[in-house]
């Protein structure tokens, strides 16, 4: 459970909407811009494709442009059995190898990035795979938490050493479902080795189709994704802690993150 | 310390020096309708400055050379009384006088009685008397204490509408507040909205900023002395008042006549009442109310003797369509035990119980249900004597001992069949011991020295688990089981305080004052406001406590009509200031200690004040310039950052007009520079969202806040004999409707329904909280 996230949201949601009139209107503020930062996002899986990484700068807060690429840099991607792959630039930002690759569950990945007499560096490690038994769905009524619609009952045994960290993603239809949360991360802490049963906080309706994902990440990137979703449930109000980067694994300021993840799908459609 | 101890045997012996027949008068002095005890009333020599002010429990004692006197007796809002003696021997005299509205009709309403704070010898104090109090317009109609101090200098809000404040640019967790002697742990209702003080139980409340007696310790930047009343000694009465949001019923009464009383007193919100009527159904079942109660109890069981009982019990009660639930609340118990010992010798002892706790629980579905506790609870044993040497000379000394216990989480499945697994962090428990001495000395007519010393031992002792660390602070070596009671490690400090008064003329005074402070208990908040969920940390292995200097100077001048100004200055150094690593985790975390960073902290500024005490027109000005920074290895690049409530310019203005005998109406108005406030640098994409960039710590600041607030009074006829009267409060919060900046969001821009527009780019919104806000309270008393 995102226990933060869910004390925030309830405080937010009793004391805002329930008790207070609140309102919001659009300002406008002047903010200065700080130096260009390199902006890292990759997630090397356990699934054979190429492994990909996206470059980009950082830019000014009310910019309507896309997020400028970063085409000249190096890249590189080693593992602890020393085995190196290199990144080709595509597009977009992007760099890829030409080959598919598999990510091993236990070896640990060093990403390399060479640009403008800088070397940024990051690295992870595979984690344990949380592998799903089943999916199951129900009709639920609407509450004040939730719509009506089906639900997932998602099944499936917690792996037994502690401090495994789980994250969650769906998709409807084939695209990504981001509300009512965009991150859904979940530590083990209360529930080391239990077998889980657990209903994810996602809305379908009838005749959709449904893939669940689930990654094996490790407790960095963990903590980043907690991080990013505190920062976007953030309200700046006096109960808010006070703004922060989420935590990189990259060095040199460079900020985002390089992660490997272990992977599991199962998909069902809603009849 | 050498000095302290070469002052103090000075002052005696020469005080004892003239060895010529000395006698003393003691006795308690009283309000005449009530029977209640009057904190600060002073009794006076007719014709001189010699006079002694009656201590918390309306006890005095004067010394004086065999012969003859008139003695006043006199406080804010009573009538003098004038007597004549003929010291001979040791006389016990107890005073009882009379209210001024009983006699006064449309005449002068003295609030303070005359040259009181130029004759007031403490610096830094704020009095607010609870009369005050309940005439300033409150949000929803809820009389609030702590909101009604925050309109007094150098002592700011911590967030738009909340009880939560900053004093001299001390975090929110450094203020000593106390009921009845009891520190109570989280003064506040409803996320911070409503203060915990039912303001009809209260008598007397007293804020020092800087100057605290050496009888008092534990936090760094403020006391906040609250007193609950004690009850109607003469006959049984009852008052109340049914509000906006709450109701209210207060029954007193004597226990016997003119030795003992009772008071009983409790409050209720019902907001959640409301949700009755919602469209909404799953609204309806949702609960949303606190209440609490205060008792008192009070028997003189002999001219040497009285008991105290008092004790306090709140709880907040949110429920959410049965899926989440969460309450809050203190406990607070006191039992007083004065003893004389002798006219000259007072004594008090008293027990001690303080308890805060939460509780969380979540009942998504049958696996999906946890309830996490947590809490804080003190027991405390001290005693307090005052020695009245002579009317030059007081003496203060006492020792307290308090035993803090920790729990800082439990965590349990609600239904056997939950996935949640029970889980308990490690309690903690500490044994905090400390004596002090303090000496007032009135040196000449012109010259008054307050000066002592605190000493604190702060041991932390088992039950509990601590870890040891690598060099990297993060990984763990060892992990050390204490038994019950087993030392784990031993913190102290000595605390010199002193406080210099000089009147430079009648009506002008010039004080000074140096104080410091040390504090033990550090309370876990990441926010601006504190929050249930905050727990407190002690001081241990990993964690210093804070101590801070203060060094104070005022001046304050009295004219005539009942005006005064004042101006004081303050610079404070407050060190091992904790603050939290960026995105620290601070709910139910064993490890919290990791998550700290250490550093210095500092605040200056001066305060004015321009108040008129007395006619039909009443009110002050305030004006606060203050500065507060920070500096943290860890936060901001090592730089030093204005913390949050570093708030430049503060003004508030409170007029009070008294308009026929049944009708007065109030006025409140205040303005404060905005808060520091981080703002992004820049933005970037990750995963498709635009995430903001952050470079520094509260670079920017926000918007300007003012307001206005507005009260009418209606009172009822005054009537001989009438049994029953009630009153008419209509009150409006945000009287010209402004949009205070409550907070500002940057986000990526949505459509009508809440949909993040796809490429729409970003905004920066402004949320404002509180728009205009009438309400009504109908009170009674009989």
């Amino acid at each position: 459970m995102k226990k933060t996230t869910i004390v925030n949201l309830l405080f937010a949601i009793l004391l805002i909407s329930i008790l207070f009139s609140s309102c919001e209107k659009v300002i406008d503020i002047p903010l200065q811009q700080s130096d260009l930062k390199i902006v890292v996002e990759g997630t090397i899986i356990d699934k054979l494709q190429p492994f990909s990484i996206r470059i980009t700068f950082t830019q000014d807060f009310f910019s309507k442009e896309k997020a400028p690429a970063v085409s000249d840099a190096t890249v590189y991607i080693i593992d602890n059995t020393g085995k190196t792959d290199t990144l080709f630039y595509t597009t977009n930002g992007v760099y890829k190898t030409h080959n598919n690759r598999i990510a091993v569950i236990g070896r640990t990945y060093n990403l390399l990035i060479l640009r403008g007499g800088n070397t940024y560096s990051a690295q992870t490690e595979m984690q344990p795979k949380f592998k799903m038994d089943s999916l199951n769905y129900y009709y639920t009524k609407a509450n004040a938490f939730i719509p009506a619609g089906f639900k997932i009952i998602m099944s499936g045994q917690e792996p037994p050493e502690p401090g495994n960290f789980l994250r969650i993603i769906a998709l409807k239809n084939d695209s990504l479902v981001v509300d009512p949360f965009k991150y859904i991360v979940y530590d083990d802490v209360f529930v080391n080795g239990s077998y889980i049963v657990s209903e994810l906080p996602y809305n379908f309706n009838y005749n959709d189709s449904v893939q669940i994902v689930t990654l094996g990440i490790t407790k960095g990137y963990n903590n980043y994704l907690v991080a990013l979703s505190t920062q976007q449930s953030n309200s700046g109000g006096p109960f808010d802690s006070p703004p922060a980067n989420p935590p990189t694994n990259l060095s040199k300021g460079a900020i985002g993150y390089f992660t490997a993840a272990s992977v599991d799908t199962l998909a069902l459609r809603i009849q | 310390m050498k000095l302290f101890f070469s002052a103090l045997l000075l002052s005696l012996i020469t005080s004892i020096g003239w060895a010529q027949q000395k006698y003393t008068i003691s006795g308690v002095i009283k309000d005449a309708k009530t029977g209640e005890e009057i904190i600060g009333a002073a009794l006076v020599i007719k014709g001189s400055s010699t006079g002694v002010a009656s201590n918390s429990y309306g006890f005095y004692s004067l010394t004086l050379d065999k012969g003859n006197y008139i003695l006043l007796c006199r406080s804010i809002g009573y009538q003098t009384k004038e007597l004549s003696i003929d010291l001979t021997k040791n006389i016990n005299l107890n005073f009882e006088i009379s209210d001024n509205s009983v006699e006064l009709k449309e005449v002068e309403i003295a609030a303070k009685s005359k040259d009181e704070t130029v004759q007031e010898k403490r610096i830094s104090v704020v009095s607010m008397d609870i009369g005050t109090v309940k005439s300033l317009p409150a949000m929803f109609g809820e009389v609030d204490i702590l909101k009604s101090i925050q309109l007094m200098p150098g002592i700011q809000s911590a967030g738009e509408g909340g009880s939560g404040f900053n004093v001299r640019g001390g975090a929110t967790d450094q203020n000593l507040i106390l009921l009845d002697e009891a520190p109570v742990y989280n003064a506040s209702h409803l996320m911070g909205f409503f203060s915990v003080f039912n303001s009809d139980a209260i008598k007397d409340i007293d804020v020092y900023k800087g100057g605290i007696p050496a009888k008092y310790g534990g936090r760094l930047s403020s006391l906040l002395d609250i007193r609950m009343r004690d009850g109607n000694s003469k006959k049984f009465s009852g008052s109340g008042g049914i509000g906006t949001i709450s109701s209210r019923l207060t029954l007193e009464g004597p226990i016997v006549k003119d030795k003992g009383s009772f008071l009983v007193s409790g409050r209720r919100t019902y907001a959640d009442q409301f949700l009755r009527f919602a469209k909404n159904k799953d609204l309806r079942k949702n609960k949303l109310y606190f209440y609490d109660a205060n008792l008192k109890a009070n028997y003189r069981i002999s001219e040497k003797d009285k008991v105290f009982l008092s004790g306090y019990f709140g709880r907040d009660v949110l429920e959410f369509n049965k899926l989440f639930g969460f309450d809050w609340g203190n406990a607070t118990g006191t039992f007083r035990w004065n003893h004389l010992y002798g006219p000259k010798l007072f004594s008090n002892i008293t027990a001690i119980f303080s308890d805060f706790s939460y509780g969380i629980s979540l009942d998504f579905s049958e696996t999906q249900n946890f309830k996490v506790t947590s809490g804080i609870r003190d027991y405390g044993l001290k005693a307090d004597y005052t020695y009245y040497a002579n009317p030059k000379n007081k003496i203060n000394f006492g020792a307290q001992s308090t035993y803090h216990f920790f729990q800082p989480g439990k965590v349990g499945p609600l239904q056997e069949t939950s996935i949640f697994t029970k889980s308990v962090m490690p309690t903690k428990s500490a044994l905090e011991t400390s004596g002090y001495i303090d000496h007032e000395w009135d040196i000449s007519g012109k010259f008054t020295l307050r000066y002592g010393l605190r000493y604190t031992n702060f041991d932390n002792v088992g039950t509990s688990t601590e870890y040891l660390y690598k060099s990297d602070n993060i990984t763990v070596t060892d992990t050390l089981k204490y038994k019950e009671w087993e030392h784990i490690k031993t913190h102290e400090g000595f605390e010199p305080r002193a406080a210099l008064s000089f009147a430079v003329s009648e009506h002008i005074s010039i004080k000074a004052s140096y104080d410091r402070t040390y504090q033990f208990l550090h309370q876990a908040s990441n926010s601006a406001t504190t929050l249930p969920t905050d727990i407190w940390i002690p001081s241990g292995l990993y964690v210093k406590p804070q101590y801070s200097d203060q060094g104070a100077i005022g001046y304050f001048h009295e004219f005539k009509k009942g005006w005064e100004a004042s101006v004081e200055s303050y610079y404070k150094l407050m060190h091992n200031q904790i603050d939290f690593k960026d995105n620290a985790s601070l709910f139910f975390n064993e490890r919290i200690d990791r998550e700290l960073l250490v550093g210095k902290g500092w605040s200056y500024g001066a305060e004015f004040l321009v108040r008129k005490n007395a006619g039909k027109t009443t009110g002050w000005l305030a004006y606060t310039w203050a500065k507060t920074f920070r500096q943290i290895e860890g936060i901001n690049n090592g730089d030093p950052y204005p913390v949050k409530n570093d708030r430049r310019h503060n003004i508030s203005i409170v007029l009070m007009q008294k308009i026929k005998e049944r009708y007065s109406l109030s006025a409140t108005w205040v303005y404060a520079s905005g808060n520091a406030v981080t703002f992004p640098s820049g933005s970037y994409e990750y995963e498709g969202s635009i995430i903001p960039y952050y470079a520094e710590r509260n670079g920017y600041r926000m918007p300007k806040y003012h307001r206005g607030d507005v009260s009418f009074t209606i009172d009822p006829k005054k009537k001989v004999d009438r049994k029953f009267e009630s009153s008419w409060n209509f009150s409006i919060y945000n009287v010209y409707n402004r949009e205070n900046a409550y907070a500002i969001v940057f986000r990526e821009k949505k459509d009508a329904d809440g949909n993040i527009i796809p490429n729409g780019g970003t905004e920066a919104v402004q949320i404002s909280l509180f728009k205009i806000i009438p309400s009504v309270t109908w009170n009674f008393k009989f």
